[in-house]
């Protein structure tokens, strides 16, 4: 009972916080020493100072010492408490415009510079170069990804592994040169694996040149999710965040993963695209968003207002000017139809409102708070502009484009972008805020229509189409031409006539003598008109021919473009075809000219060259094997098996009339090859088959 | 009755082989009479790798046809696309569509041509 009473009396003399008289402290200290010295022996330790403790002594020691540990744990805790709850400063990217990377769609850095996965293009989308980094080593299907910064800054991903079914890492590559050098910068092992393929989805973002995000995400049930971060520009990633599945469960579950973007290095947004996914069926009503604000250690679903539910929806990663920011939300699959709507922030994507669209537009936002739409009729089509993130739309240009619909667009800023146009070849161009569209470079344009420009068939490495005509002489397709055996090959072609299109065709006679058609374009009309040129001199000079203008027969139209077959019996007397470039698309057989003079002029023999009741199609060349006996391959059946069949003529090429060899080979009929007048032959590899005739193909 | 060179599904030394596919690559004729005929077979014990079986001619418009002992018998050459022109009899040519050979005795020899193209 002693001990009980001294121990309570000194703890009332200790308590630091309400002593009951903390100027008796002191000497009840002293009473208690006194009284609990003389009531037990001396028990004295011999600390390692050297200095002699009492009991009492130690025990007062170990008392503040605890003391000073409690409070200092208690100071550490606050201290993190404070730094883990503290509002965090998001401060968007210091230039003026912040969005997700290049992910494989146009990514424009400047009206020259541009990205489309690791193609890249210097001249505004003109041409397109490949500078995609070498493939790995141990690379497995699954896993690939890109991510383009700017003009120099670029990261691709691509799996890596022993097995077939799916990689078991990532091998980050990066280039700061815009793709000229690749280097290997790091392995990001993957943690989860299957003995089956699961649908991997890799999303990757970088805010600057150091800090980046990299998600993996399967397609299983639990969803797995990962996101990794480097502060070093991708040399070394440390996994974010400990929640399983980065905490948001099954949150767009069976969505196809759409993007990952972070407008601050606190905070950023993941996106889905619920219209495509990975299960039997669109998954309805899912989330389609979710964000982080402390740099991806914690995510949470975003609950955008307004959003429908029922639908499969659609989300873009936003974009920012400074803290003002946009995204554009699409649903289908609702009773009400399509639904669309973008949403604006101006506090940096804290909070969100929506702005419902009058239909189912695609926008295309160009910064925080411009973007575009079409709204298309089949007559028209109206653009829209907004310049305060979706608040209001005004009319950018009305009436653009009749009959013709606008697919895909883009904006590279607010005055320079670029549409694909129904029929057009190339993408139209706006310098002006999509007011006025023009062709781009040197391309012409009738009426909506941008003209197809000429190619080059020789184009390439190598020759092609190679025709020798001597043991030294010869040529290939785009007038290139040998006199060495084919050892070298020379461009001998004539030059480009005067509003030349797409439309080509060539026959090379013997060692001097070659003709080249092409296809040309008047006012009113992209290609309506054809000039040939010829030469006698192995190419070295070619005469231009005079303009022959196409003449159809009024039941066939040659939708799209058209192209040329040529045959010449001798110097002077030739024959030229007009048929669709696309085979399918031949509608009806084309007119068929001839000429005499060696292709200085031509005259219409047929409006068109088939059978009266038009039950063949013609393909290929025209082959003549006389002034008078002309052959054309000819489709006389809706489908395979084909008939050998051919359109033959015996005056010249007026009117034809099909002749059936044999009713059924394994592909279509051969071009027949003849010696004279009387001596030909065919061969048809599939079938295969040999024929041969002596007197003019009749039998 | 002209008539293509028969199928016979024999190897580089004349060992039957059990074939996949055969099909002629290429069949040219420089006269009504004058002809040669490319024949390429796809050996299973190869992988499916297509190879020149027999070069074949016929001096008689394809009724009778005559093996020719030539240097394309076991070429590596993809001729799958493979197309032939003979300028005369002795004188022809081989297009791969990436590789041009050339022969100036009738097809016995042929020889790679090394090929600059501007």
């Amino acid at each position: 009972m002693e001990d009980l009473s001294l121990r309570t009396e000194f703890h009332r003399a200790l308590d630091a916080v309400a002593p009951p008289a903390p100027w008796l402290a002191d000497r009840v200290r002293q009473d208690l020493r006194k009284r609990v010295a003389s009531s037990r022996p001396a028990n004295r330790t011999r600390t390692q100072l050297g200095l002699i403790l009492r009991p009492t002594t130690r025990r007062v020691i170990a008392a503040v010492l605890v003391l000073i540990l409690v409070v200092a744990a208690a100071g550490a805790s606050l201290a993190l408490y404070r730094y883990i709850h503290q509002p965090i400063p998001i401060r968007p990217h210091a230039g003026a415009l912040t969005r997700a990377c290049g992910q494989g769609n146009i990514y424009m850095i400047d009206p020259n510079v541009g990205w489309q996965g690791t193609q890249r293009t210097n001249d505004g989308g003109k041409t397109w170069h490949d500078v995609s980094p070498p493939t790995t080593a141990d690379f497995v299907k699954g896993g690939n990804t890109v991510c383009t910064l700017d003009a120099g800054h670029a990261w691709v991903t691509s799996g890596g592994g022993s097995g077939s079914y799916q990689p078991d890492h990532l091998v980050v590559q990066s280039t700061t040169d815009g793709g000229q050098s690749w280097q290997r910068i790091a392995v990001i092992p993957l943690g989860y694996t299957a003995d089956w393929r699961i649908n991997l989805s890799v999303e990757m973002d970088f805010y600057d040149d150091q800090n980046g995000w990299l998600l993996t995400e399967y397609a299983s049930t639990p969803i797995q999710r990962t996101l990794y971060a480097t502060s070093d520009g991708g040399h070394t990633w440390n996994a974010v965040g400990k929640a399983p599945g980065l905490g948001l469960g099954d949150l767009a579950h069976n969505c196809a993963e759409n993007g990952m973007m972070f407008v601050s290095l606190q905070r950023g947004w993941l996106t889905w695209d619920c219209s495509r996914g990975f299960g039997d069926q669109p998954p309805a009503g899912a989330s389609v968003i979710a964000v982080t604000n402390d740099g991806g250690r914690t995510w949470a679903r975003l609950n955008l207002a307004g959003l429908p539910t029922g639908g499969s929806c659609t989300v873009s990663t936003p974009i920012f000017t400074r803290s003002d920011g946009m995204l554009q939300v699409m649903c289908s699959g609702l009773a009400q139809g399509g639904w669309a709507a973008v949403y604006s922030t101006t506090d940096a994507g804290q909070s969100w409102t929506v702005h419902v669209l009058p239909g189912w537009f695609s926008v295309d936002l160009v910064d925080g708070t411009t973007a575009f739409y079409f709204a298309s009729s089949p007559k028209t089509n109206t653009l829209y502009r907004t310049t305060n993130g979706g608040n209001t739309w005004t009319v950018a240009a009305s009436g653009l484009f009749p009959g013709n619909q606008v697919g895909s667009f883009l904006f590279i800023d607010a005055m320079t972008g670029s549409a694909n146009v129904s029929g057009s070849p190339v993408a139209w161009w706006t310098y002006d805020g999509g007011k006025t569209w023009s062709p781009p470079g040197t391309n012409r344009a009738i009426g909506n229509v941008i003209c197809r420009q000429p190619s080059d068939p020789g184009a390439g490495t190598g020759p092609t189409a190679v025709k020798m005509v001597s043991a030294t002489a010869g040529w290939a397709a785009g007038g290139r031409r040998t006199t060495d055996g084919g050892a070298t090959w020379t461009n001998v072609s004539p030059p480009k006539a005067k509003n030349s299109t797409s439309g080509y065709g060539e026959y090379y006679l013997d060692a001097t003598h070659a003709w080249v058609a092409e296809a040309v374009g008047s006012s009113s009309a992209c290609a309506d008109q054809f000039v040939v040129f010829s030469t006698a001199d192995g190419g070295t000079t070619w005469n231009e021919g005079s303009l022959t203008h196409v003449k159809l027969d009024p039941h066939f139209t040659l939708t799209g473009n058209w192209t040329m077959s040529l045959d010449f019996l001798d110097r002077d007397h030739g024959w030229l075809t007009v048929q669709a470039s696309n085979f399918f698309q031949a509608e009806a057989p084309g007119p068929l000219y001839r000429t005499s003079d060696g292709g200085r002029t031509w005259t219409m023999a047929a409006t068109k060259a088939a059978s009266a009741n038009n039950d063949c199609r013609p393909i290929g060349q025209p082959v003549f094997s006389s002034l008078s006996t002309g052959w054309l391959s000819a489709i006389c059946e809706a489908n395979p098996p084909w008939s050998l069949s051919y359109m033959v003529t015996r005056n010249g090429g007026v009117t034809w009339t099909k002749q059936t060899l044999l009713p059924s080979i394994s592909s279509s009929p051969p071009t027949p090859r003849f010696f004279d007048a009387s001596n030909g032959w065919l061969f048809e590899p599939n079938t295969p088959l040999l024929m041969m005739s002596s007197d003019g193909g009749a039998t | 009755m002209p008539q293509l060179p028969g199928y016979a599904c024999t190897g580089k030394h004349g060992e039957n082989l059990t074939c996949t596919d055969q099909f002629f690559n290429a069949v040219t004729f420089v006269s009504p009479d004058y002809g040669w005929a490319l024949i390429s077979q796809v050996p299973q014990s190869k992988g499916g790798v297509s190879q020149v079986a027999r070069f074949e001619r016929t001096m008689d418009g394809g009724k009778t046809w005559t093996p020719i002992r030539s240097s394309l018998l076991g070429s590596a050459a993809d001729l799958s696309q493979a197309t032939m022109t003979f300028v005369d009899q002795t004188n022809g040519f081989l297009w791969t569509g990436t590789v041009l050979f050339r022969t100036t005795d009738g097809g016995q020899t042929w020889n790679q041509v090394q090929i600059t193209y501007r």
